[in-house]
């Protein structure tokens, strides 16, 4: 499988701060997957966002960036110093951000990319509706995007994002702000669009992609302390429980057990001590 | 819409000229047309809170007219003596030039004024950016537009906050003063990193970039703006000849 994204020896440091925010990452991002970022607050996972999206090179000149990045075959020394839309399209954790208050409806709020990119009018709607019914907003076409609840506001960013038919989707918290229903019908989505596009999310909980994600890579302090397939994070998932509550991780692993193979749900209970 | 935003733009300088270009007495009765367009239908408040603070700008409006008057009057001698309390002695002369002097400054403002609570600001933008308006400056505009809708519910938001830390915010105006500086920082910081953050979400789908006019329909421009537009030029032109 070829590879969307990589990174060799990536490390950032902010201006004014003493440890990088990532420190020597080198990834490799396979093309048509959905990768998962994971790591608990402030371990430079939407650092890593924002170098791929060329945020980083654009808005922080004053960081100490080394190392390089490659995106869709082009290599970038160190990183992009500009904003790679349409090729990466960047969802950022606040939703209600990326609705740009310029239009009444939630379908024209859609067409505002269309228009940035300047694809005529009269193609908007064969490029929309698709994707509107595909992430279940086409009842919201002419709702006032201003005024969506968190989850509608979440996938009618998404769709802000994906009509500009983008290579590579970053998703910053997507499951942050929706509820159990919406989880699921999200993740389905992703699983959908990976057919033509890699998608790289960031998140901080595990069960939140533990049933998306095809790739895993999970930053510790900056560092990259996993990476792999979904099957090779599954075995070694126990090595990484900061990355739930504890109260939930229990209820993470059984629900792991009716996804996964006999033998492992056999291995973590041992792992874990549980006797039941 | 897009058509009566042109009318509007044009009466906006239309109404610039003549505050510039013509005298008192005849800027006087374009005050009260102005004052009583805000009734019609393409001049009615977009919202009740435009509404409420149109009526309040009025009334400053006039504390305008009586302050500019009264002090002119008091110091500039010569004409008439129109009241006299004591001492103090007001002057036709001075009255005359307060009142020119406010008329000028309140056509300019009511005209603008009216112009903005009567047109929905990302309406403006979508019009001046089919007439080629730049992205990063229609993004400008969006943003302070944010600023503005938001700016209610979030000094709301702060002071109740600030309530819920025991600080008296609500009461008599010395208490309301000192909520003040609790409500500066967080504002002016909340305010400036939000901006920063709908910029960016704005770049990031390429509203930076866009064509400026490329892909957008260009409305068809009014012969009523047409026609106010060459008044104003005739105004321009009577008044230098003068």
């Amino acid at each position: 499988m070829s590879c969307a994204i990589s990174t060799n020896q990536l490390s950032v440091t902010y201006a004014g701060q003493a440890s990088p925010a990532l420190h020597s990452v080198s990834v490799r991002i396979p093309e048509g997957t959905i990768c998962a970022i994971l790591g608990v607050t402030g371990t430079g996972k939407t650092t890593l966002l924002h170098a791929l999206a060329g945020v980083l090179g654009a808005h922080q000149s004053g960081a100490s960036v080394e190392g390089s990045i490659s995106i869709g075959g082009v290599d970038y020394q160190p990183v992009p110093n500009t904003i790679l839309f349409p090729t990466v399209a960047f969802v950022l954790d606040d939703p209600t951000l990326q609705i740009s208050g310029m239009r009444d409806t939630a379908f024209d709020e859609v067409a505002f990319t269309l228009d940035n990119l300047g694809i005529p009018r009269e193609r908007h709607a064969e490029r929309i509706r698709p994707f509107l019914q595909s992430l279940g907003i086409a009842h919201l076409s002419d709702r006032n995007p201003t005024q969506l609840s968190g989850g509608e506001a979440q996938r009618v960013a998404i769709a802000t994002m994906l009509v500009a038919e983008p290579r590579i989707l970053l998703l910053d918290e997507p499951f942050s702000a929706l509820d159990a229903e919406n989880q699921h019908k999200l993740s389905l989505l992703l699983k959908d669009l990976r057919k033509t596009t890699t998608i790289v999310l960031a998140e901080s909980r595990v069960d939140n992609v533990l049933t998306t994600a095809d790739h895993v890579i999970v930053l510790e302090r900056g560092r990259v302390a996993f990476e792999g397939s979904h099957h090779a994070f599954i075995h070694r998932i126990v090595e990484f429980d900061s990355l739930l509550p504890s109260q939930v991780w229990k209820e993470t692993m059984e629900r792991l057990a009716t996804m996964t193979d006999q033998p492992v749900w056999k291995r973590i209970r041992k792992v874990m001590g549980w006797t039941t | 819409m897009q058509r009566s935003i042109a009318a509007k733009l044009s009466l906006l300088l239309f109404f610039w000229v003549c505050a510039f270009a013509l005298e008192w007495n005849l800027i006087l009765p374009l005050i009260g047309i102005l004052v009583v367009a805000r009734w019609t239908i393409p001049f009615r408040p977009v919202t009740d809170r435009l509404a409420r603070a149109w009526n309040k700008f009025l009334l400053y409006l006039l504390l305008l007219f009586i302050a500019l008057m009264a002090v002119n009057a008091l110091f500039i001698k010569g004409g008439a003596v129109l009241l006299e309390f004591g001492p103090l002695r007001f002057h036709s002369e001075g009255a005359i030039f307060g009142l020119a002097t406010a008329a000028r400054v309140g056509l300019l403002s009511l005209a603008t004024l009216l112009m903005f609570i009567s047109t929905p600001l990302k309406n403006l933008v979508k019009f001046l950016q089919a007439w080629g308006l730049s992205p990063s400056i229609a993004m400008v505009i969006l943003q302070a537009l944010f600023f503005v809708q938001k700016l209610p519910s979030r000094i709301d938001q702060i002071l109740l906050a600030q309530e819920a830390r025991g600080a008296n915010v609500r009461g008599n105006v010395l208490a309301r003063a000192r909520s003040l500086t609790a409500l500066l920082a967080p504002l002016v910081l909340s305010s400036i990193l939000e901006s920063l953050q709908r910029g960016l979400a704005l770049e990031l789908r390429g509203a930076l970039h866009a064509v400026p006019g490329a892909d957008r329909e260009r409305p068809a421009i009014p012969i009523e703006a047409y026609v106010l537009v060459l008044l104003a030029i005739i105004i321009l032109l009577l008044r230098f000849a003068s």
